[in-house]
């Protein structure tokens, strides 16, 4: 069997990869344990939030699937920030566990091009510095069904010019709860075997990191009286550009509730059988999602943490309590959640836990996720030192396309910091040292206010139309759209506060009475730009649109954020210029050999990371800005070199 | 554009640099001229020297800083933005987790938090305008200081002051131990501001001689007394050189706010008038220094308590560059409009935004990452953890 691209790990970050790769006209296959967990969420059942969905936004917006995949299995889409600014609004979704894992399968299985092959990744096989292939066992299967019975011992070779690896946590897994800890990357799964050997035969820096995912409660046994409800926003906010949007699915509440001072008090009694606190995990957790052993030591004034009771799907039998991750012993688990309201008398379904995996030192990466020094190999998600399935998604993305590109000699597919998160994403992992588990928050991107999650498609789609994961028919939506907008923009601009049915005064403008005179002779986007006023206040006045709430959005920010865009540019304009330098490979030689003017430490930098752009040098740590002009002149100086030597030969003959 | 040297050139380069100009760095005219093809490759080495030079000296500079007043004004002031950008974006980045945030448990219990709408309170603003104002205020203070100190840079200026023939111009050679300003015995000889410069425990020292104070009596005395009156204002110490052989009701010493001030009594081979050893003088001014610069007398004590002056003056000075003065500027450029979009009910974001402008140039200054700094601002301030 010989494949263009293969894909090891059917997560989130594989499931894009491998439908990229497919899309791309390559002869693709996509490598799991069991083609039924594709998908998985293995910790909280949701997708997006702030800086995840702008992520899954410029997935969309690209090509991907992640957007569509969560519409067709949301069941409460809510839009969060709506207090604030559009830069920092974003969709999150409760997804249908369950129902989202089909629609992955669906979706993969009617996937022209790509063939998913139920197998056990042994090794991979390589060809001097490149990937030829990949030693699997299959999955054999019961007679006559679909359950897995064992892995073959049987091996088999399948030949590949690219390789993507999207292991999640099963480098070196392994799962702790109390005092017990066994090897696996997720509860009740096996883990992927020799591959981490192969990984080590490349030598290759790794780190070790750790997450915790709750207990799941026995939904028929909480009582939601005790708790406040929290229902989904209609209409539902939209995290794919296509399609309808209107929701197949009947969309339901999560909960809300709070841990109390017993709850503090259990855990606190019990910290001693906790291996966070009894020195046994070594690996760095996440800072922003810490277990709840953490929080009660951390911060021993709160009495107080909420806990959000999220349905793990429509009927799905389990709660996810979101905001208690433990690797306690289940007993305890049990005891501190009956503390809390509501919970008095749940019972666990699965107890809670805390995996300890290892990671590739993202900077060994290039831009397209692709390692340096061996051809054709790609690491995308959770084995690069990030979380969440939306980093994942984003990055299989990303290294799926060029896993094609490589394959068939195109250029390399690179997303630059000032016009993607997922830009800033990948750069970050190529240029910082991970400390925790790499998660995406809005102000890591110091574009913010260019980069939102209303302009995704004008930001992304053009290239993602140009390598061909884009199609024509999206696009052609696209651009309908944008047509709309501008024409909404440009009725703002022209009409007056007289041209509305109502006054807008009594309802937006109730705040600043002073400014009513003046804003007769202002046009309606010139109120638009205003803190106080916004699109739902000309709406109650009786101003009339052909847009959505999703495309208004872009009209708004456009409107609202002018002045800053216009400044953002040209901050944006300067940051590119520098990004543009290309590092030739050989400065890399030279600065080994000794050239005077870095320091210690950014000497190591540069060395350890072989930035490719100028912009890459500037983010490493310890370069500062006298290293990034010298390595400017250094670089251009490279660049030059071989001509002069060709135009030195020449004179000679 | 053409001027004559010293203050007028720097002044007309404040004025650049107030209107928006970024001073060069060191080598970057030659560097730019490298990098847009100007200067052959074979120069490029040299340029490429230049420049390491340059990183050398902005390393040593910046442990210099590290270690520097500058440092230990800047670094609290950045923490307090970085505290300020992080409580802003908790709410922002992290807004279902601080929505119940300062509720206790009890109080959700009690109060059932969860089963009424009371718990969907507005959260309270996390920034206020006040805090911009002050950061501002701060950056202010430092600017002024350093503009006080901005001659520092060239060494610590201290201007001979007193009226006019009380032999400041002497007693100015004396000090520099050569023959550089023009003696004469005629009243009023000095009319243009006279420099030179002597090293004194290792820091130079500019040494100023300037017109004597008097009721001028022609307009280029009168310039050099406007002049004389300028220097004094901008001095880190001023010699007050009296007549010791003529009382002090004669030639007054001038009181009130202004640079440290030492009283030096020239002429004291002339015999010292008995009024200067009134209490009045003793004690208010530390003592006079008894000199004689035609005799060479008491210049060691002068210079010694020059040194003393010169050891502890940079104990509550700050030291700008242009540079670092300008990147200053603008971080105070960027919390003003902070503080002002505060005011009119702006956007967090956009609040944020300037903040992140204005940590963002002080962490150039000092050499730290603002924007990493504040997200582990947010962990530790904030339970942050759905």
């Amino acid at each position: 069997m010989d494949f263009d691209v293969v894909i090891i790990g059917g997560g989130h970050a594989g499931i894009e990869a491998a439908w990229a790769a497919a899309r791309l006209k390559a002869r693709a296959a996509l490598v799991t344990l069991s083609r039924q967990t594709v998908g998985q969420m293995s910790c909280n059942p949701a997708i997006g939030g702030i800086a995840k969905g702008h992520l899954v936004r410029e997935i969309d917006a690209l090509g991907g699937v992640m957007g569509r995949l969560i519409e067709d299995a949301g069941i409460q889409f809510r839009m969060l920030n709506t207090r604030k600014g559009p830069a920092v609004r974003a969709p999150r979704a409760q997804a249908d566990k369950r129902l989202y894992q089909k629609a992955c399968r669906r979706l993969l299985e009617t996937t022209p091009g790509l063939t998913i092959l139920d197998a056990c990744a042994e090794r991979i096989v390589f060809d001097g510095d490149g990937v030829r292939g990949l030693m699997v066992r299959p999955v054999e299967f019961e007679t006559g069904s679909e359950r897995p019975f064992r892995i073959s011992t049987r091996e088999q070779q399948i030949g590949c010019r690219a390789l993507v690896v999207c292991t999640g946590t099963f480098l070196n897994g392994r799962i702790y709860r109390g005092r017990d800890a066994h090897a696996g990357g997720r509860d009740g799964e096996p883990g992927p075997g020799g591959l981490a050997k192969s990984l080590k035969e490349l030598n290759l820096a790794l780190a070790r990191l750790k997450t915790g995912t709750p207990a799941r409660i026995d939904r028929s046994t909480v009582d939601f009286s005790r708790t406040k409800v929290q229902w989904g926003d209609d209409p539902r906010p939209r995290f794919s550009h296509f399609g309808n949007g209107e929701s197949r699915l009947p969309q339901v509440p999560c909960h809300m509730t709070a841990t109390g001072e017993k709850t503090h008090d259990v855990i606190r009694r019990n910290l001693d059988r906790s291996p966070l606190y009894s020195g046994v995990i070594a690996g760095r957790g996440p800072r922003y999602c810490p277990s709840i052993e953490d929080k009660v030591v951390k911060f021993p004034d709160r009495t107080s943490h909420l806990v959000f009771l999220e349905p793990e799907g429509l009927d799905a039998p389990e709660i996810y309590p979101n905001g208690v991750s433990t690797s306690l012993p289940a007993d305890v688990q049990e005891e501190f959640l009956r503390t809390i309201p509501g919970l008095e008398r749940c019972e666990l379904m699965r107890p809670g836990y805390a995996v300890e995996y290892d990671v590739v030192i993202p900077e060994q990466l290039d831009a397209r996720l692709a390692v340096r020094g061996c051809r054709g190999l790609f690491l995308a998600g959770q084995i690069n030192g990030t979380s969440g399935y939306e980093e994942a998604a984003a990055q299989g993305l990303v290294a799926g396309v060029n896993a094609v590109h490589h394959a068939f000699d195109r250029p390399p597919f690179l997303i630059r910091r000032s016009e993607a998160y997922i830009g800033v994403l990948i750069d970050d992992l190529i240029t910082k040292i991970p400390q925790d588990p790499y998660r995406m928050f809005t102000s890591n991107a110091e574009f913010r206010l260019l980069l939102r999650q209303d302009n995704a498609d004008r930001r992304l789609s053009a290239k993602g139309r140009s390598i061909g994961l884009l199609p024509e028919t999206s696009w052609r939506i696209l651009e309908d759209r944008w047509e709309r907008q501008e024409r909404e923009r440009g009725r703002l601009e022209q009409s007056r506060p007289g041209d509305l049915e109502r006054s807008i005064d009594e309802e937006g403008r109730r705040q600043d009475p002073c400014g009513r005179a003046k804003s007769r002779h202002q046009s309606l986007a010139a109120l638009l730009r205003r803190p106080e006023v916004g699109y739902a206040e000309l709406l109650r006045s009786g101003w009339r649109t052909e847009l959505d709430e999703g495309e208004r959005a872009w009209v708004e920010a456009e409107i609202k954020y002018a002045g800053y865009i216009a400044r953002m540019i040209r901050l944006r304009e300067e940051m590119d210029a520098v990004e543009a330098v290309v590092i030739p490979d050989r400065f890399y030689e030279v600065l080994a050999e000794g050239l005077p003017g870095y320091s210690f430490e950014a000497r190591e930098s540069l060395l350890r990371a072989k930035p490719a752009t100028l912009g890459q040098a500037s983010r490493l740590p310890g370069v500062r800005a006298a290293h990034v002009d010298l390595l400017s002149i250094h670089a251009r100086t490279l660049e030059k070199q071989p001509a002069r030597e060709d135009a030195v030969r020449s004179a000679g003959r | 554009m053409a001027c004559h040297g010293g203050i007028a050139a720097g002044l007309i380069l404040e004025a650049l640099v107030g209107a928006g100009a970024r001073p060069a760095r060191p080598g970057e005219f030659t560097q730019r001229a490298f990098l847009n093809g100007r200067i052959d490759l074979s120069q490029a080495e040299a340029v490429a020297a230049l420049v390491a030079a340059r990183s050398q000296a902005a390393h040593r500079a910046a442990l210099r800083l590290l270690k520097g007043h500058l440092g230990e004004r800047l670094d609290p002031l950045l923490e307090d933005l970085i505290g300020m950008r992080a409580r802003l974006e908790a709410h922002i980045e992290f807004p279902e987790d601080m929505e119940g945030e300062g509720e206790t448990g009890e109080r959700r219990v009690r109060e059932g938090f969860w089963a009424s709408p009371g718990g969907d309170r507005e959260p309270a603003e996390p920034v206020q305008a006040g805090e911009a104002r002050r950061l501002v205020e701060r950056i202010d203070e430092i600017l002024r200081q350093a503009g006080r100190s901005r001659l520092l840079e060239s060494g610590l200026r201290c201007v001979l002051s007193g009226p006019v023939n009380v032999g400041k111009s002497s007693l100015f050679n004396a000090i520099l131990d050569r023959e550089r300003a023009i003696v004469t015995e005629e009243p009023g000889t000095t009319r243009d501001v006279i420099e030179g410069t002597l090293e004194v425990g290792g820091i130079p020292v500019e040494l100023v001689d300037t017109a004597g104070l008097r009721m001028p009596e022609s307009l280029s005395e009168a310039e050099g007394t406007r002049r004389s009156d300028l220097e004094r204002r901008s001095a880190a110490l001023v010699l007050e050189v009296r007549d010791a052989s003529r009382p002090p009701g004669e030639q007054p010493l001038l009181t009130g706010d202004g640079p440290e001030r030492v009283v030096v009594l020239n002429k004291c081979d002339l015999g010292v008038h008995p009024a200067w050893e009134s209490g009045e003088f003793q004690a208010g001014l530390g003592g006079p220094i008894l000199a004689s610069a035609l005799k060479r007398t008491g210049i060691t004590k002068l210079l010694d308590e020059i040194r003393a002056r010169v050891a502890e003056a940079p104990a509550d000075e700050v030291v700008l560059n242009l540079r670092q003065r300008a990147v200053l500027g603008e971080a105070r450029e960027r919390l003003a409009a902070a503080a002002d979009a505060l005011e009119s009910g702006e956007l967090p974001e956009l609040v944020s935004f300037e903040l992140a402008a204005g940590a963002q140039a002080i962490g150039e200054i000092l050499g730290r990452d603002a924007s990493a700094e504040m997200l582990a601002a947010i962990f530790q301030q904030f339970c942050i953890g759905k």
